[in-house]
């Protein structure tokens, strides 16, 4: 299983490569306000070539002013060879059809993970539920929306062989069916997407004037979110809201022999992970075998 | 010369009774749903949203095609998973004995099931799809769908291009009712409805069902401490209606305007298509001129009385307060909440405090 890290913006993507990580990833999959300009894309992947590292492209939900930009850094990605890029969109998909350098990787955003919901505990506790209604439920929550044969299939036929998930341990159990039907997982360490707006609520916060004009302050804020009354807390990045989940090396093994591929750090002020010591800090302490 | 089309209004039904208010107020369109069991766990629907019976959406769906209205059926899963076939196949095959007009699906999954078992019914692709692009519009078209309806977020101006590059496919838009600042499909907020519930007393003279997502939170900036910066309902963008942009819409050539509200009063289903009937209506009999500038203006007008029509509040009022319905213009425009409003429009204020130490304008 190899580790690879995510960054959302070119100095972040720069330390990744001088960490310890087997691969590296930039983009954003959640704001189409940090796609990279052309020329920082073909110097990404310049280095990542340089530095022997696997790179990923990262794309997030768009608009159609978005699709256009991507129109443009996927001719130029397909020029310098074959790469894998994370789709989080069903426009994005579309356009990738027209590339045949560029293989699609199914991002987090397409898939819909019961799970990720923080009130799954709540349901499953709930005691008026008959032993057959909290076994639906277990399997509901266990489950994705890619655990149906022709879902998987239908991705396939657009030439979709790899997915993103979450570190979403009551899940892990399913993983084996999406392996078992040709699928290679990849799992997001620490951060579980809880909601997603395009109207950023980070930006609305700080008064961003608009989109186009957005100062992105994203890149080196966020923020804590806590409701006691309804016992929520989330940790807002951008225009996503994130339950934190901690990962830990026996689950790390888990995945291991449930043969998922790959495991993935991101960048960013929440994990707090912003320099290649702690890259390497982080994998020395979740995959002790890889020292 | 420019034209605009002329769309359908699509109202929400809860039961047979609702769908004959609806019907008699104008709609074009209704739809509805039978609740799967279970459902509710994913999208937070409580029974009363949806139809009871598939006897009851059977008589819902005679009845309105008889007046000559079309009955949609949504699915209510956006999602599909492999312990979940028989139950599915089984709800699918109950409803399309029902001889209803449509079925929106909002999975993939469940799309390839439909077409798999071989059903001959129009398909819309429910806004659980995400359609935010016209490439995301061309990519579902592609799969056999005749109707796309859009994720909220969008400009007025972006719909039109999407109109405009999908030319084989029709486009339906949320207008009214429970606007939504999150990406539906990527919201997990909701499924705590016991505990909202539970809260509502307390949140009592919220504007709206008080999701989590509309109520308060405590505000910390990461780092330096974790110090404490605001308490406000950050996670909500707060949209609603979109009276003064129906003239827009009519201009991008959309084919639905969707009213929300399976979930609220049939007295509130009613008296909204109602509105929207008269003032698609009005809209569309306005004679076309050669300035597209001074038809908006005119519509403008004409659309201004419709603001002091009552916008149905969900909770019953305030003890104590004016029994009188608030105003759209009170609840709505006042506030801004409005779709197709900026994305980054803010309906709140952090505090001055806070402005000032932590750099929000």
């Amino acid at each position: 299983m190899k580790l690879s890290v995510q960054a959302d913006h070119l100095k972040s993507f720069k330390e990744a490569l001088s960490s310890r990580c087997q691969g590296v990833r930039l983009g954003s999959e959640f704001c189409e306000q940090l796609l990279p300009r052309p020329c920082e894309l073909e110097e990404a992947v310049e280095l990542a070539q340089q530095a022997g590292k696997a790179f990923t492209y990262i794309t997030p939900r768009l608009s159609n002013a978005g699709i256009e930009r991507l129109r443009e850094q996927l001719a130029l990605l397909n020029e310098k060879g074959e790469t894998w890029v994370v789709f989080n969109d069903l426009g994005a998909l579309n356009l990738l059809g027209h590339y045949p350098n560029l293989h699609p990787h199914i991002g987090r955003h397409m898939l819909l993970v019961p799970a990720r919901s923080p009130w799954v505990e709540q349901h499953l506790q709930r005691e008026d539920l008959s032993v057959r209604r909290r076994d639906w439920l277990r399997a509901l929550f266990a489950s994705t929306s890619l655990n149906y044969r022709p879902t998987i299939e239908l991705y396939r036929g657009y030439g979709c062989q790899r997915v993103d998930l979450d570190w979403l341990p009551r899940t892990f159990p399913s993983l084996t069916f999406l392996v078992e039907n040709g699928l290679r997982l990849s799992v997001h360490l620490h951060l579980v997407p809880a909601t997603f707006t395009r109207k950023c609520h980070t930006a609305r916060f700080l008064r961003e004037e608009s989109p186009e004009k957005c100062s992105k302050p994203c890149l080196d804020r966020a923020f804590l979110l806590r409701n006691e009354a309804f016992g929520l807390e989330f940790y807002l990045h951008g225009n996503v809201a994130f339950r934190l989940a901690e990962p830990h090396p026996e689950a790390v093994k888990e995945l291991e022999n449930l043969r998922v591929a790959e495991l993935v750090l991101t960048m960013n002020p929440v994990t707090g992970i912003d320099s290649a010591e702690k890259i390497d800090a982080t994998m020395s302490k979740l995959m002790a075998d890889e020292r | 010369m420019w034209t605009m089309s002329r769309p359908k209004i699509l109202s929400p039904v809860s039961s047979f009774e609702s769908a004959v208010g609806v019907v008699s107020a104008g709609a074009d369109e209704i739809y509805c749903a039978v609740q799967i069991p279970g459902a509710e766990h994913i999208l937070n629907r409580p029974a009363g949203c949806c139809v009871s019976t598939y006897d009851e959406l059977g008589n819902i769906a005679r009845y309105a095609r008889s007046q000559g209205v079309d009955t949609i059926v949504t699915l209510e899963l956006p999602f599909m998973s492999e312990f979940m076939i028989g139950q599915m196949r089984e709800h699918i095959a109950s409803c399309m004995d029902q001889d209803i007009d449509g079925l929106i699906v909002g999975d993939l999954g469940l799309l390839t099931l439909v077409r798999d078992m071989g059903l001959d019914i129009p398909l819309y692709a429910s806004t659980y799809l995400v359609a935010l692009n016209y490439e995301a519009v061309d990519f579902i078209r592609k799969l056999g769908v005749k109707r796309v309806i859009l994720e909220r977020h969008m400009s007025v101006e972006e719909i039109g291009q999407v109109v405009q590059r999908n030319p084989d496919v029709e486009i339906e838009v949320f207008i009214h009712g429970s606007g939504c600042s999150n990406i539906n499909f990527n919201c997990y907020l909701e499924g705590g409805r016991r505990k909202v519930e539970a809260l509502q007393q307390e949140y009592r003279g919220t504007k709206g069902l008080p999701t989590p997502c509309r109520t308060p939170f405590d505000v910390y900036e990461i780092g330096d401490g974790e110090r404490k910066v605001t308490r406000a309902p950050i996670l909500d963008g707060y949209t609603f209606c979109a009276l003064c942009r129906l003239p827009e819409l009519f201009e991008a050539g959309v084919t639905g305007l969707k009213i929300v509200g399976r979930c609220l009063p049939i007295t509130y289903q009613v008296k909204t298509t109602e509105m929207y009937r008269k003032l698609v209506d009005v809209i569309a009999q306005e004679e076309i001129g050669r300035s597209r500038r001074a038809h908006r203006r005119r519509l403008m007008r004409l659309i201004e009385p419709f603001k002091e029509e009552p916008f149905q509040p969900i909770l019953p009022p305030s003890p104590g307060l004016s029994s009188a319905p608030p105003s759209i213009r009170e609840t709505l425009c006042e506030e801004g909440r409005c779709y197709f409003s900026p994305l980054f429009h803010v309906p709140y204020r952090p505090s001055r405090r806070s402005r000032r130490r932590f750099g929000a304008r």
